[in-house]
């Protein structure tokens, strides 16, 4: 009797483990998260919103209008976590932070089974790309007291440098490599959109 | 000379109220031209700010991604922007509106425009449309933004105070300086202090009187008569006039008196050089003046 109960618990266990572990990586991680490759495409898409933000808010109306987009652009690059997130409104979300998430990839990419001079290249485009956000967040964050506007102008368009930067733009000569890079390397180049085409 | 000059406290007035004008007429150009130039320097980033969003709406809905066009609309409306709408083959795709905001702008066409308009409550904007080209030359639509007017306005009210202060701080200087050189120096008995009225020379400071270039002694109200009829030559000054100016305080000061200073300061004046003659003129009936050209004979024969 004791012997079939042992047994049948050690093939209840067995049965969940492999249930638990289907499970797993049906759901890439297992912990709910998106998997890494669905990042990279939502991390694209947000990055272009960013482009666009700093885009348009080069040509802001008036001095108020840059610092609040300055804002939203820290907001979006640091994410809710941030030290200096500020909600002035603008979006219901709560951004997760393109740094917060590049620095995950830092530390998620070692681990990927991918060929040690692949992963080298995916892993030095991810610093770039967290360096040149993090250039921005700054450059953005100078930009909240600014008074004048021609400075504040200035200013946005070196986010928007520092931001394509970060995307990546790929010409004749050497360039630093970004996400776009990053993108080519998981194959979803299709699914972002070559910046300045 | 002519012996009517002005008097240092009515250069000071004149001088006074000229400055005051023109530094008003100078404030009133100076902030009618920085309004004009902050409005259309407004219009010029308003205009240029819609078509940068215009940009990233056309390549969104290229892409099909008109989420992420909404996103970005919203991304404007916590500034200026009051509204936004995009029309995208006749139809309306993105319609954020700035929770303030309760209008429902009237159609438009896929036209570039920009038109002058207010809220309910008064706030005024600029209703800014851009159209919707494709890479192909093709006609998409339009991105319509609102952009509130008020800051213009509230940098223009901050300019008229900035500058209305820094008139009136402009007045009071130059007024002060100007009241400084006219009235300060005429107190340290400056040339500009001396009554010169024909051959009559007075000094109100040193108490000096000449006539043609001849000192002439005078007791304290034979010097105040003549200041007093010397301040406006050629005025007649009554009896009255003289009494209440030469004998403030004295109520027993009579007609007499004045007669006899009148009398005595004469002969002063004959004394002391022949132009003295007939300097004072009596009008009988009237009063006495000081002879304002040269004198040929007494009204009254004296």
């Amino acid at each position: 009797m004791d012997k079939r109960r042992s047994a049948a618990i050690i093939a209840a266990i067995a049965l969940f483990s492999l249930i638990a572990g289907y499970g797993a990586v049906a759901d890439d991680r297992g912990d709910g998260t998106p998997s890494l490759e669905a990042q990279l495409v939502s991390f694209a898409t947000e990055l272009r919103l960013c482009l666009s933000l700093a885009a348009f808010a080069a040509y802001s109306p008036t001095i108020l209008d840059i610092r609040l987009h300055a804002q939203q652009l820290v907001n979006l690059i640091e994410g809710a976590s941030g030290e200096d997130y500020s909600r002035p409104g603008g979006s219901s979300d709560e951004p997760v932070g393109l740094l917060v998430e590049a620095t995950g990839w830092i530390r998620q990419i070692p681990d990927r089974p991918l060929p040690l001079d692949k992963k080298e290249r995916i892993l030095a485009a991810t610093k770039n790309v967290a360096t040149f956000l993090e250039l921005a967040r700054d450059e953005a964050l100078s930009l909240r007291d600014e008074r004048r506007i021609e400075r504040a102008k200035e200013g946005m368009l070196m986010v928007y440098a520092y931001l394509a930067a970060a995307y990546e733009s790929p010409c004749g000569t050497a360039y630093l490599p970004g996400l776009w890079t990053i993108l080519q390397a998981f194959g979803l180049a299709d699914r972002g959109e070559e910046p300045h085409s | 000379m002519n012996g009517r000059s002005i008097t240092p406290a009515r250069r000071f007035a004149i001088a006074a109220i000229a400055t005051a004008v023109l530094t008003g007429l100078g404030v009133g150009l100076f902030v009618d031209a920085y309004q004009r130039l902050l409005e259309e320097s407004f219009r010029e980033r308003s205009t240029s700010y819609v078509r940068a969003f215009s940009e990233g709406a056309k390549r969104w809905i290229e892409d099909g991604d008109i989420e992420l066009l909404r996103e970005a609309a919203r991304f404007l409306l916590v500034g200026s922007a009051l509204y936004v709408r995009v029309e995208n083959d006749g139809t309306l795709i993105v319609d954020e509106k700035a929770s303030r905001v309760d209008i429902d702008p009237k159609p438009v066409g896929d036209t570039s425009s920009i038109a002058d308009a207010s809220l309910p409550d008064g706030t005024p904007y600029l209703d800014i449309t851009v159209p919707l080209v494709g890479e192909d030359g093709s006609a998409l639509g339009h991105v319509r933004i609102g952009i509130d007017r008020s800051s213009v306005a509230v940098a223009a009210r901050g300019i008229l105070l900035l500058s209305a202060a820094g008139g009136l701080g402009f007045d009071i200087l130059l007024i002060g300086v100007l009241g400084w050189a006219l009235l300060g120096r005429t107190r340290e008995g400056s040339p500009s202090a001396i009554v010169e009225a024909g051959p009559l020379r007075i000094d109100p400071v040193r108490k000096e009187v000449e006539i043609g270039g001849s000192p002439v002694r005078l007791t304290p109200k034979q010097f105040a008569l003549l200041e007093l009829l010397a301040s406006d030559p050629g005025r007649v000054f009554s009896e009255e006039e003289i009494l209440e100016a030469v004998w403030p305080d004295s109520a027993y000061a009579d007609s007499k008196d004045v007669k006899q200073y009148v009398y005595l300061l004469r002969r002063r004046l004959e004394e002391a050089a022949p132009e003295g003659k007939g300097l004072i003129v009596t009008v009988a009936g009237f009063g006495y003046r000081l002879a304002d050209r040269p004198v040929e004979g007494d009204l009254t024969g004296k």
